[in-house]
């Protein structure tokens, strides 16, 4: 054996202990922590917690909510997300790229700023298009009630079509034309066309849609916390948060939490199976070359649903939230004499909560993305250039965390960490635990996709020059590859903004976030503040989002 | 069959004329080839003609009646054409017997005479075997056949081909040529091919219709446009020539820029007293001088290239201030750097306008 295959075999030895310890400490602690835990009783090992989980009436309610819930998110964000994807890319309809960016802001924007705005526009008493309602027409009932099971579905439907847009569009835009032309010219009219053709053609992609529609409805917490506990229901996620107050029941919900995470990994697995079925869909293609098209009457139709979703998506809301942080008091009418900045200035450098939540967040979110970035690249490019035996099981196992809900994998950090030898509870540094395994997968996709763009004929290319490996991987991968580490960053970045799923069970009095903070000062009833931090919030993301665009726009499917 | 008339034909998308102002008369049952570089506008033709696009001017008649005109359009589904595309554009989700028999069901044709008339179509083209697999289980010429097959089953009155053979490997490609001809020869359904391979039109068509920046600039049997070209365009695309620059002093006299004078074959009256190009192949080039022919070009080997079936040789004439291109037979051997003196037959030396 060579100096340098010995040299090499350590390097990659290191590489399996960091990257492959840490994986697997991450991913497999809070799991194997649930499943001991939701079995452990006072003699051994006992099915006692999943009884006292599931067997009273009032803990099986949920179960219905939540299901009913998932279900309708499901249609309806196919029945929405569908023709608007069409008419993004199959028609010439006008605003094309004004609609794209704005499914893209919906896409960003956190559901529990959606449910709070749809409070201030919808609530019964004060909501603002009730109060319009009743000076309108004199009637004294609301028009609408946002505190109820078809508020939730309404304002959850919101933020899960762009799920629906950007998959279709990006199935559609992989179809050729040429395929749809071809039956055009075979007799078909354009109708039948989509429904022999396109239809079936994108049916898989769609069906997955709908699978991930309904797994982000069934795992979301923040809309659900924000209304369907004034409207005194809970659903799945609600009802484990709930376990974990006074007095805490830690093994029930880890109890509770394990189907719910066994029905997000199956949801999971069959629309992968979906879009890896793809047996038949990988003939030819240019793909998506976009062709220039006559404009029809359709077009406007399409525009008009077009511009219901976005009004209601992001016009209404964004325009609520910013109304409600520049007023005094959000309630009374919008008049010069009743706006302010002072929202900003409380919010920003007054009240203290918010001051240190918003430095913990941009902290946390930031030190998770480049941990993750950088823990990700390693174990794509180990996985991608087979240089350690078992890295591609490593990185599958880095895929896991996608199938486990945050609430889900907070009670399973919750129960690890709480006690010795790693008691991180109490600090910032379990939240950093969490949002780093929560990430994991969205950082390595990007992270594999950066190391199969780059061909190994180029690296090979240096190493006949005289480049080491290890020069090959810095002269020539690295670079190439930085794209890809960039929009890993962000994509670990922008949604820790935000988090507040498993933050929500994880943080202490010095170790709150933004979305913590929002939550408690909705509680309260400050909504001003609210508004504020959220129109803050929104800001930043649409910024970061705007000038990466270019970056991220891509992996969106949505330039 | 039917007929198809191009009138003055034009579109543009933007600012952008891919199409300015096409005439074209395919008679019935005649194969035409659109040959061009990419860009010349041959695919807008083509997508005109198939009704996919609505012109800004012009109209497309077939067998008299109008199919085409500015905002009259008759939609794809109804003008009874046929298309292959250069993407074979097979439907992934259905197998090779229902992509073939998909355009019978809007024909009207029932089932039982649909199910013969897809498996008579299918040994037409040799794949009868393969009626139940998907369009992902077959190699690409395979595909191609499933294509045609899919195109011819319905007896169009027209059959549109964009750039077929561009997606499959070089020897296959020579072979589906041949088979794209033979079906034409068998079903003689009037043809318009689009492609920029020269080869590929030459081998194929009954005529070819070059095209040029959006416009057909010639139009004639493969021969014709071959041995005859009406621009220095057309006989640079249509093969390898030698083109110098000059002018016409007479109806066989030219003067290259340098004053050399070159002995031509007639040219156009309307090009006396102009200045023109002159176009030699290379093959017309002669490597051993030869008693006789006027033209006698002093040259000194730059380059030759050995390739089987002949030679191929760079030659710089100082007396034309360029090089020239020479194919002979791989018999002689001629050094890089030696002396050579070039001859060409006057009656292979044409003279054509400058652009």
């Amino acid at each position: 054996m060579t100096e340098h295959a010995v040299q090499r075999r350590d390097v990659g030895l290191l590489v399996w202990l960091l990257a492959g310890g840490l994986t697997v400490a991450l991913v497999a602690g809070p799991l194997v922590a649930l499943i001991l835990s939701s079995l452990s009783g006072p003699k051994g090992m006992t099915l006692a917690r999943y009884v006292a989980a599931f067997a009273p009436a009032i803990h099986r309610g949920p179960i219905l909510n939540s299901f009913v819930l998932a279900a309708s998110v499901g249609g309806l964000s196919v029945a929405l997300g569908l023709p608007i994807a069409w008419a993004l890319a199959r028609t010439s309809m006008p605003l094309r790229g004004l609609v794209r960016a704005l499914v893209v802001a919906a896409f960003v924007t956190p559901s529990f700023l959606g449910a709070m705005a749809w409070i201030i526009l919808a609530g019964p008493n004060a909501g603002l298009l009730n109060m319009a309602f009743r000076a309108l027409t004199g009637a004294q009932a609301p028009l609408v009630n946002i505190f109820s099971m078809g508020g939730l579905i309404f304002v959850v439907t919101l933020s899960a079509v762009p799920i629906v847009v950007i998959m279709a569009v990006g199935a559609l835009q992989a179809l050729t034309p040429d395929m749809e032309e071809a039956a055009r010219i075979a007799g078909a009219g354009p109708l039948a066309v989509a429904r022999t053709i396109t239809l079936p053609l994108i049916a898989p992609a769609i069906l997955g849609a709908f699978l991930l529609a309904v797994l982000e409805a069934l795992v979301l917490f923040g809309a659900p916390a924000m209304i369907a506990i004034p409207a005194r229901f809970h659903v799945m996620t609600t009802q484990l948060w709930a376990f974990f107050q006074y007095p805490p029941r830690i093994e029930v919900a880890a109890a509770y939490a394990l189907p719910l995470m066994v029905v997000a990994a199956g949801l999971l697995w069959i629309q992968r199976r979906l879009l890896g079925r793809r047996g038949y869909a990988t003939t030819t293609g240019r793909e998506g070359r976009a062709r220039p098209m006559d404009r029809g009457p359709w077009d406007w139709a399409f525009l008009g649903l077009c511009l219901l979703y976005v009004t209601c998506a992001i016009l209404l809301p964004y325009g609520a939230l910013l109304m409600a942080a520049l007023s005094k008091a959000w309630g009374q009418s919008f008049t010069p004499a009743n706006w302010t900045l002072a929202n900003f200035h409380f919010v920003l450098f007054e009240y203290d909560p918010t001051r240190s939540a918003i430095v913990n967040t941009l902290e946390l979110s930031a030190v998770t993305a480049t941990a993750g970035a950088l823990l990700t690249a390693l174990l794509a490019y180990a996985a991608g250039r087979r240089l350690v035996r078992g890295a591609g099981a490593l990185a599958a196992l880095a895929s896991v965390p996608l199938a486990i809900p945050g609430i889900v994998l907070a009670v399973g950090l919750f129960i690890v960490y709480t006690r010795p030898p790693l008691a991180l509870y109490g600090t910032v540094w379990i939240l950093f635990v969490a949002y780093l395994t929560k990430y994991l997968p969205v950082a390595y996709t990007a992270n594999r996709a950066a190391v199969f763009g780059v061909h190994p004929s180029l690296e090979e290319a240096a190493r006949t020059l005289g480049g080491t490996r290890w020069a090959a991987f810095r002269d020539v991968a690295l670079p190439l590859m930085r794209p890809g580490l960039a929009s890993a960053w962000l994509l670990v970045f922008l949604p820790a903004l935000r988090e507040l799923s498993s933050a929500i069970l994880l943080f202490t009095a010095n170790s709150r976030v933004v979305s913590v903070v929002i939550y408690e000062l909705y509680e309260e009833g400050r909504w001003e503040a609210v508004s504020t931090l959220g129109v803050l919030l929104l800001a930043l993301t649409l910024a970061i989002l705007a000038a990466t665009h270019r970056l991220l726009g891509r992996r969106l499917g949505l330039t | 069959m039917a007929s198809v008339d191009l009138r003055g034909l034009r579109k543009a998308f933007g600012s952008v004329g891919a199409v300015a102002g096409v005439d074209l008369a395919v008679r019935s049952s005649e194969f035409v080839a659109l040959l061009g570089p990419s860009g010349c506008g041959k695919t807008t033709t083509l997508r005109l003609v198939a009704g996919f696009l609505a012109p800004d001017e012009g109209e497309i008649r077939v067998d008299g009646r109008v199919l085409s005109a500015p905002g009259r359009v008759v939609p794809p589904e109804r003008r009874g054409m046929a298309m292959i595309f250069q993407s074979f554009a097979l439907w992934p989700h259905k197998t090779v017997a229902d992509n073939v028999s998909y355009g019978l069901k809007f024909k009207g044709v029932d089932r039982a005479e649909a199910g013969r008339r897809v498996e008579a179509m299918l040994r037409t083209v040799k794949l009868e075997a393969f009626a139940d697999r998907y369009p992902g289980e077959l190699s690409g010429g395979q595909q191609q056949r499933v294509a045609l097959a899919r195109a011819l089953v319905v007896e169009p009155g027209i059959l549109l081909l964009d750039e077929p053979l561009s997606n499959l490997d070089a020897n296959l490609r020579e072979e589906m040529r041949f088979e794209i001809r033979r079906l034409h020869e068998a079903f003689g359904i009037t043809t318009l091919y689009v492609t920029h391979d020269q080869a590929e039109a030459i081998a194929t068509a009954d005529r070819i219709a070059v095209m040029h920046r959006g416009r057909v600039v010639q139009i004639g049997s493969p021969q014709e446009v071959y041995d005859r070209p009406h621009s220095a365009f057309v006989a640079a695309f249509l093969g390898r020539t030698n083109l110098i620059p000059g002018w016409v002093e007479g109806p066989e006299a030219f003067h290259a820029t340098r004053g050399t004078p070159v002995r031509t074959a007639p040219a156009p009256a309307h090009l006396v007293g102009q200045a023109g190009v002159v176009s030699i192949r290379p093959h017309h080039l002669r490597l051993q001088a030869e008693a006789g022919p006027p033209n006698r070009f002093e040259g000194k080997v730059l380059r030759a290239t050995y390739f089987g079936e002949g030679m191929d040789f760079l030659v710089d004439v100082p007396s034309l201030g360029q090089s020239l291109r020479v194919s002979a037979p791989p018999t002689p051997q001629v050094a890089v750097g030696e002396p050579v003196t070039l001859t060409a037959d006057p009656i292979h030396c044409l003279v054509l306008p400058e652009e």
